[in-house]
């Protein structure tokens, strides 16, 4: 997981388009893709509200 | 506090008030420990008992007791901890030799408490309670050891130390309950602790305090991911903690790295898989609205 997280830190467009549904992760369950998308969603900010 | 942690609480009282091995010196400090866990909420009592009303025709008064029992193992093993990691800020840590005396009290009273009640099925809980018990110390113990400096390593240590402690308290429900546990509830009990330990982790480095985690040197999936980091904050931090030089942290910088660099949406990420897992299972599971909404909080 902690590859998928660089890689995608490092090319945010990329999660653009997984969000759109014109990509996918290959190698990473439907569970994880759903985790990752909702840790670059807004739900982000729920966890952002306790760091700040 | 609501009407269960009340109940709970009324037990509690009550479990120490008549102890009749207990001396008037450790049920005072017994009781003032207890009190200082009030205000927080019986997390781990609520699970047992939602689990035993989900699973049982009509409710046993005797639930409420062993729900306070649970409590009573959760604080020993907190003060426990405390005491280990020198944390300050609960009243225990002031006197820890009594304090370690209470917590063998509380360990003992927990158990005792299940076995003078009126369940059917309470030796099969003793024994949930005395195998999940085990697993959460051998956790613990690698917590101390501070060796867990990878994804999965790190996970199964959290698992076996929280995960523990969760999936117990909602299997000795459910066995009460019917005499038998179920693997899905056993999943989603631990995954409960595995998520509550993440958030915990994320909170421990919102200060730059005693409790600050990366301070103490301490890894977690935070650290673990700015640690695998190629750039001159993690250089600075894998210094830090290499104790290869002296090293200046920037906390500004640090923090920001941290918290844009992706450290922590990893941690939330890992977080996330099992509140997924955690909610695919609580699906499936026939209990009350009430129990199911304060399980779906705590796995959110």
């Amino acid at each position: 997981m902690i590859n998928v997280i660089q890689y995608l830190e490092q090319n945010p467009s990329l999660v653009a388009l997984l969000k759109e549904q014109k990509a996918s992760l290959i190698g990473v369950s439907s569970v994880e893709q759903n985790a990752i998308l909702e840790a670059f969603s807004g739900e982000m900010n729920v966890e952002s509200d306790i760091w700040n | 506090m609501n009407g269960l942690d009340e109940r709970i609480n009324e037990s509690l009282d009550i479990l120490i008030e008549d102890e009749t091995f207990l001396g008037q010196e450790l049920k005072y400090l017994l009781k003032s420990f207890k009190e200082e866990k009030t205000s927080v909420g019986f997390s781990f009592g609520k699970l047992c008992y939602w689990h035993y009303e989900a699973f049982s025709d009509s409710i046993n008064d005797d639930i409420y007791k062993v729900a306070a029992a649970v409590e009573l193992l959760i604080l020993s093993f907190d003060i426990i901890d405390d005491l280990q990691d020198k944390d300050s800020d609960n009243s225990w840590s002031r006197t820890p030799e009594l304090s370690l005396n209470v917590a063998l009290a509380m360990l003992i009273m927990a158990s005792k408490t299940i076995d003078e009640s009126s369940f059917e099925h309470k030796r099969a809980a003793i024994t949930l309670l005395k195998e999940y018990a085990l697993k959460s110390i051998s956790g613990q113990q690698l917590d101390l050891l501070n060796n867990c400096r990878d994804e999965d390593s790190y996970v199964q240590m959290i698992t076996l130390k929280s995960g523990s402690l969760t999936a117990m308290s909602c299997l000795i429900g459910e066995m009460l309950a019917k005499g038998e546990v179920t693997k899905e509830i056993e999943a989603y009990g631990k995954y409960i602790g595995i998520i509550q330990q993440i958030k915990n982790d994320i909170q421990s480095l919102k200060a730059w305090g005693p409790k600050n985690d990366l301070l103490n040197k301490r890894f977690s999936l935070p650290i673990i991911y700015l640690l695998s980091q190629q750039n001159d904050i993690s250089k600075s931090v894998a210094n830090y903690y290499n104790d290869d030089i002296v090293t200046v942290l920037d906390n500004n910088e640090t923090e920001n790295e941290l918290t844009n660099g992706g450290a922590i949406r990893y941690a939330v990420t890992v977080k996330n898989v099992y509140k997924f897992k955690a909610l695919n299972y609580l699906e499936n599971v026939a209990i009350s609205e009430l129990g199911k909404e304060y399980l779906q909080k705590l796995i959110r």
